[in-house]
């Protein structure tokens, strides 16, 4: 009789994938970007994709650091503009595989306007957008997706705009695959990552991440353990959002309010720009 | 039986794997790492299941769960 250690296979995988001279991350205790990190290499892993045939772009922020821990080939590029860089490789290479990790300063505040052209071609780019509701790496200014009263720098007596929704532009605008996931549960994201990656055309994964050092001290959040909380008592699965609209009770409806809703909002196919211009390439072709 | 292994370098302390362990098989240690921090150790080795709960959500890759197999001879 013998016992011995069988190692598993994650933490081979991780020594496979990351760049190890360059840990550990620069991220804060309890921030979840090391876990959307985390996440994106199970799927990777899941899909079975090849690292060489794969780019990653990122623009500025604590999310746009990601690319510099992966393995493979990566663009840092200018702040908002991750996904024009994102398009032009994709455009000038349609085999590789392109993965954008972005925040919400990032793509959505700063670079909105590529958001929503970059959908509106339907590129076959996976965006993972890492939302934490603030800029966290520049001391805690406002986000276009800072809950409506939080607290921030720039908003030291609440924020008074109404935050912005970037699953539902994205529906609005017809991308194949919209999801949103908090990072405090690991399997949906993961399974969400690999069908995004998957997907032809143009996929947002919406990560919710907790920022404790710049927005959670500012709204009562301070605590890691407490942070992470709010992120499960504040988000609602989308099935039972939308019982709850039709069958709830008024109280069960109030208590909507002000939560997020999760989960895959949209599933579909659509012609992608890449199919469209090998087509228009063969028809004008000399 | 299960043991975990933690890369002292490259752990925090931030202790999400000790709040999140289903079991509370994990424990924070009162020894320090050599970056500083407290980390984890599995105190109840027993009540370990092996979900790799805290191996899915450590953001710093830092632990991992092994299973001690027997191997018939």
């Amino acid at each position: 009789m013998a016992t011995g250690l069988r190692i598993k296979t994650a933490a081979e995988l991780r020594t496979s994938y990351l760049r190890q001279e360059m840990f550990p991350t620069i991220f804060c205790d309890g921030c979840g970007i090391g876990n959307v990190l985390n996440y994106t290499l199970w799927a990777i892993d899941e899909v079975g994709l090849d690292l060489d045939r794969t780019v990653f772009v990122s623009g500025i922020g604590c999310s746009s650091r990601l690319p510099g821990y992966i393995n493979a080939d990566g663009l840092h590029t200018t702040h908002g503009r991750a996904l024009a860089f994102a398009s032009g490789v994709k455009a000038a290479n349609p085999d590789l595989t392109v993965i954008v990790f972005t925040g919400d300063g990032d793509g959505a505040g700063i670079g909105g306007n590529h958001l929503l052209h970059t959908i509106r071609r339907n590129m076959d780019i996976t965006v993972i957008l890492v939302n934490n509701f603030i800029y966290g790496m520049t001391g805690g200014q406002s986000a276009p997706t800072t809950p409506d009263g939080g607290f921030t720098t720039t908003t030291p007596y609440g924020n008074i705009e109404h935050p912005m929704d970037v699953c539902e532009l994205a529906k609005a605008l017809g991308a194949p695959y919209v999801a949103r996931w908090p990072v405090v549960s690991p399997v949906q994201p993961v399974k969400s990552i690999a069908e995004g990656i998957r997907k032809r055309g143009f996929a947002l994964i919406e990560m919710l991440t907790p920022c404790p050092t710049a927005y959670g001290r500012y709204n009562g959040l301070k605590a890691l353990e407490q942070i992470w909380r709010w992120y499960r008592e504040q988000t609602v699965l989308i099935d039972e959002w939308e019982w709850i609209e039709q069958f709830g009770s008024p109280e069960e409806r109030e208590r909507l309010r002000g939560k997020m809703k999760i989960g895959i909002f949209q599933d579909t196919e659509r012609e992608t720009f890449e199919d469209r211009w090998a087509a228009l390439v063969a028809r004008v072709k000399l | 039986m299960h043991t975990i292994q933690i890369d002292e370098r490259w752990c925090k302390g931030c202790a999400l794997c000790v709040i999140y362990c289903p079991t509370r098989a994990l424990e924070v240690a009162a020894r320090f790492s050599p970056r500083g921090v407290h980390p984890p150790e599995l105190v109840r080795v027993e009540r370990c299941n092996g979900c790799r709960l805290c191996e899915l959500l450590c953001p710093d890759f830092a632990i991992t769960v092994t299973e001690e197999s027997r191997v018939h001879a």
